[in-house]
């Protein structure tokens, strides 16, 4: 089993928990198809949510397709990210 | 003229079934939507479920895909609360089944009391023919004459009789299969279904079944011989004259009935932890009453044996990253663990020890197979290996009423979505010296997956799955919960408004 790392996305239009649950909706449905695992949204006031999104370390995630899966939910959009860089 | 046959009590709980069989329902859906697929075999192997009401597909491999991703969002128009609320779903099911067995069995009762079970149990064998009569004018279009409904026709009789004393009851004690706390105490009676997955199965069908009687009853009431059946129900009387005033209250009923149910959703979601003190409080009734008084024997029990352990288990949540617990993740790294603590602590006098997986193992140790049951719906055997928690405590300290464990993993959801905190449950006295309440270092005879909790975790078995804390941190005698979080007893508690008490 590989070990499981974690990467950071600052998403924007994702505000309220209703937000929360539409943009996890859509993850979780292009998720298994991508070797992607658990996703947690924090929202702290801050300008963007932050996403973190947890996978195998053999797994990169792309943002462009988690971007596109957030659009679909509502008008979310991948802001920045922060992947995961194997030591 | 009022009939005797229809009196108060009759409708009056008729009227209390409609309202609670949409309840439950509802609530049943909401529950379906947490984990909309079906099985037969316990593990619920991926692409071995019998029925699916997603497209997600199920990754073979454990450990990435976990079961919180799985769940779909209902509408609160049909689902109660809807919009991913198991937790709320699950204490509005308790609440509707308490009320619905209630009013089933003070119906049944006056039934047998009044001598109107007459008319509902056949006590001829004609009846099927007449039924088969009736049955084929209904497929022509047609309606048998109203000399055949006195007060009900033979079709009439088996279909009721079907659902008071066949439908019901199955539903009851297939419902019944599911909750941990008769699972962990008479393993042999969910067997008797299929297991878990087999009582959950066979409760949606009957769902299925009991939907479809609704239907048709409805849509017959209706549309045959409507002038007399509205009337029985609302005055019970034969004035047909006053079919019209019966009709108008008919369906002002129902609208009424209907917004209720749908207040009830927006209720609940308007201010959800408000809903899960006044759901979760009443449906306690109900576990103080029965589940309380079950104590776990799956370490005696011959029911499930290795030959039941499961060839797939699913997960709910990763294990810790760097950014969550660089400790864990560095003891992760180790071949054997030497670098894992867990912290035996006593917040009362602020004393606490670490021990090691050695120290553990050095510890009396017990083992048992054991069916673990998320509240989602899943489950899985397994072999657990492990500690006993009153064995790793030791005596209570004076003032602990409770045991609070918590994880090197930060919870997977906050019930604000504020920055995660680490995972924690709650354990009450009675459920810490349970005999099978352990942290388990073993699986199966191996260590415990790194996805499962490694190197150690809570094993619970009276209660569902959200109360066995993975990746161990600590484990400390309590006051009071309520300083603790958000005061509810533990992270699934706080997030997902789940009850204190995970027995059912």
């Amino acid at each position: 089993m590989p070990e499981i790392v974690s990467c950071r996305f600052e998403v924007s239009g994702v505000r309220t928990d209703r937000d929360v649950k539409k943009a996890l909706q859509a993850l979780y449905d292009i998720f298994a198809e991508h070797g992607l695992g658990q996703a947690t949204f924090e929202l702290t006031g801050a300008e963007h949510a932050q996403l973190h999104v947890k996978h195998p370390d053999t797994v990169r995630p792309d943002p462009a397709i988690i971007d596109r899966a957030l659009a679909r939910a509502g008008d979310f959009r991948v802001v920045s990210s922060r992947l995961h860089s194997p030591d | 003229m009022i009939n005797p046959d229809f009196p108060l009590w009759l409708r009056a709980s008729h009227l209390i079934n409609f309202i609670l069989i949409g309840m439950l329902l509802r609530s049943g859906w909401e529950i379906l939507s947490s984990m909309p697929r079906l099985w037969w075999r316990n593990d619920c192997k991926p692409g071995t479920e019998w029925l699916r009401f997603t497209r997600r597909k199920l990754p073979r491999e454990e450990g990435v895909y976990t079961s919180l991703m799985d769940e779909k969002s209902l509408s609160p128009m049909i689902g109660l609360p809807g919009r991913e609320n198991i937790g709320l779903g699950r204490h509005w099911h308790g609440i509707s089944v308490m009320l619905w067995v209630l009013n089933g069995l003070v119906y049944v009762v006056l039934l047998f009391a009044t001598g109107l079970w007459r008319r509902i149990i056949p006590t001829s064998w004609s009846v099927f023919g007449e039924a088969w009569e009736s049955i084929r004018m209904y497929l022509g279009f047609r309606a048998p004459a109203i000399e055949h409904f006195d007060p009900y026709d033979a079709a009439q009789m088996l279909a009721y009789t079907a659902v008071i004393f066949v439908l019901a009851p199955l539903l009851i004690l297939t419902g019944v299969a599911m909750a941990p706390a008769v699972r962990s105490r008479f393993p042999w009676y969910v067997k008797l279904w299929g297991g878990h997955q087999g009582a959950r199965s066979l409760h949606f069908i009957l769902m299925v079944l009991i939907s479809a009687f609704i239907v048709m009853h409805v849509g017959l009431v209706f549309l045959v011989h409507a002038e007399h059946n509205v009337v029985h129900m609302v005055f019970g009387t034969t004035d047909t004259a006053r079919s019209a005033q019966a009709f108008t209250i008919t369906i002002a009923t129902v609208v009424a009935v209907v917004l209720f149910w749908i207040a009830l959703s927006y209720w609940s979601l308007a201010d959800r932890a408000r809903a899960q003190r006044f759901t979760a409080g009443v449906s306690e009734i109900g576990r103080r009453l029965f589940l309380n008084r079950m104590r776990p024997r799956m370490g005696r029990q011959n029911t499930y044996t290795d030959d039941d352990i499961s060839e797939f288990h699913w997960t709910n949540g990763l294990p810790p990253t760097e950014d969550e617990s660089p400790e864990w993740v560095a003891a992760a790294r180790d071949d054997d663990w030497s670098g894992y603590t867990v912290t035996i602590g006593d917040d009362l006098s602020g004393t606490a020890k670490t021990l090691t997986l050695d120290d553990l193992a050095e510890l009396p140790r017990t083992s048992y197979v054991a069916v673990h049951t998320c509240m989602q719906g899943w489950s899985a055997t397994s072999r657990w290996t492990g500690v006993r928690l009153r064995d790793l405590l030791g005596p209570r300290p004076e003032g602990a009423n409770y045991v609070l464990i918590d994880s090197y993993g930060l919870a997977q959801k906050m019930y604000d979505n504020r920055p995660r905190e680490p995972f924690y449950a709650v354990l009450d006295l009675e459920t810490v010296y349970e005999d099978d309440t352990i942290l388990a270092y073993e699986r199966n005879g191996n260590p415990v997956e790194t996805h499962l909790g490694a190197p150690a975790r809570l094993r619970v078995e009276s209660n569902h799955g959200y109360k066995h804390v993975k990746w161990v941190r600590s484990i400390r005698w309590i006051a009071d919960y309520a300083e603790y979080g958000d005061g509810r007893g533990g992270t699934r508690e706080d997030s997902a408004l789940q009850a204190f008490n995970g027995r059912i």
